[in-house]
């Protein structure tokens, strides 16, 4: 397994464990995604996912009705085999902001958007919110270069300013516009 | 064994950048055509026109880049681009902070600032992305010594 693979995977499970644990009533608690709930954050999650799948023709069927978990894990699962086989991993997806093979797409904006999303689930449900450190480094570094096209409606807000001493990790929030200390703000 | 058919995005770059340097030199823009999509869209933020704007298709691209250098450029006599800090490759194509400098006999050297993103497409120049910086500063450097640069070409 690719090093991308591996770090996609410890992202995944912890996006995973945080929709394992959500409590029913919990997925219409307002997310920090302006107008999105707690599920709408999920099924954008396994939306941009399946798109990568089906821009590479690997996608999968999913079951409407099924629930939020079933339908993450089966896409996710889907996503990683795709991420390990190595002809679909090379196949290429233009759009855009140019042409680019489906394994450094998955390594990077979709890995990056989980990443957030996993904080906006933990957050809004009362779970966990710390993120895989690595991972959220070398996010904020990638992000960075990329920070006047992933701005608009229905991408990421303003930044925010970071408090002094900030950690990696309420950087890397502030710069995806989520403000750390009061999240519902947004 | 599938071949790695991972698009080579610095690559496209430094042949599109230095076919673009060639062009400026030669005032030849042909040597850039095969270089652009068809549908490539231009973006020059910070400024207006001639200089900056909003171009589509690869005819109207290269008309607005001949005219942007005939209106802004041209006007001295040496014109040095260069990257600040190292480009990045990004997710599509490739990402630096740059400057240009302009250099004038008897006036002080100016400087336009900026940010450039280039997005490939089958290794053409899709998308180009710029935003300037510092536009005010430096047209208010040609509007003081307008007559000591040499005149606007149409």
């Amino acid at each position: 397994m690719s090093n991308t693979a591996q770090k996609y995977l410890r992202v995944s499970a912890g996006f995973t464990e945080r929709v394992r644990h959500c409590a029913a009533e919990r997925w219409t608690s307002p997310s920090p995604c302006l107008g999105w709930t707690a599920a709408d954050v999920a099924e954008h999650v396994i939306e941009v996912h399946r798109a990568q799948l089906v821009a590479i023709g690997a996608d999968i069927q999913t079951d409407p009705a099924e629930s939020i978990l079933h339908r993450w894990t089966k896409t996710t699962d889907r996503f990683l085999a795709a991420m390990n086989d190595a002809e679909l991993a090379a196949k290429l997806i233009t759009g855009p902001l140019g042409t680019v093979a489906f394994k450094q797409l998955a390594g990077s904006i979709v890995l990056h958007d989980l990443l957030v999303h996993t904080w906006d689930i933990a957050v809004v449900t009362d779970q966990c919110t710390e993120l895989d450190n690595d991972a959220v480094s070398v996010a904020l570094e990638r992000m960075r270069p990329m920070s006047a096209f992933i701005r608009g409606p229905g991408m990421f807000g303003p930044e925010v300013t970071p408090p002094e001493h900030a950690d990696v990790q309420i950087q890397f929030l502030c710069f995806v516009g989520r403000s750390p200390h009061s999240p519902r703000s947004l | 064994m599938p071949t790695d058919a991972t698009p080579n995005h610095m690559k496209s770059f430094l042949t599109y950048a230095a076919a673009f340097e060639v062009a400026y030199e030669s005032d030849d823009w042909k040597v850039i055509d095969d270089l652009l999509t068809d549908n490539i869209s231009w973006v020059v933020e910070g400024v207006d026109e001639p200089i900056g704007g909003v171009f589509f298709r690869r005819e109207s691209v290269i008309s607005a880049m001949r005219s942007s250098c005939n209106a802004f450029d041209r006007r001295f006599d040496v014109r040095v681009p260069a990257a600040t800090e190292t480009p990045v490759v990004i997710p599509g194509g490739v990402y630096f902070p740059f400057t240009v400098t302009y250099q004038h006999p008897g006036l002080p050297d100016t400087s336009l600032r900026g940010l450039e993103w280039d997005f490939f497409v089958d290794g053409k120049l899709a998308l180009h992305r710029e935003i300037i910086l510092n536009a005010d500063e430096v047209l208010e450097f040609v509007r003081v010594h307008d007559d000591q640069l040499r005149p606007r070409k149409p």
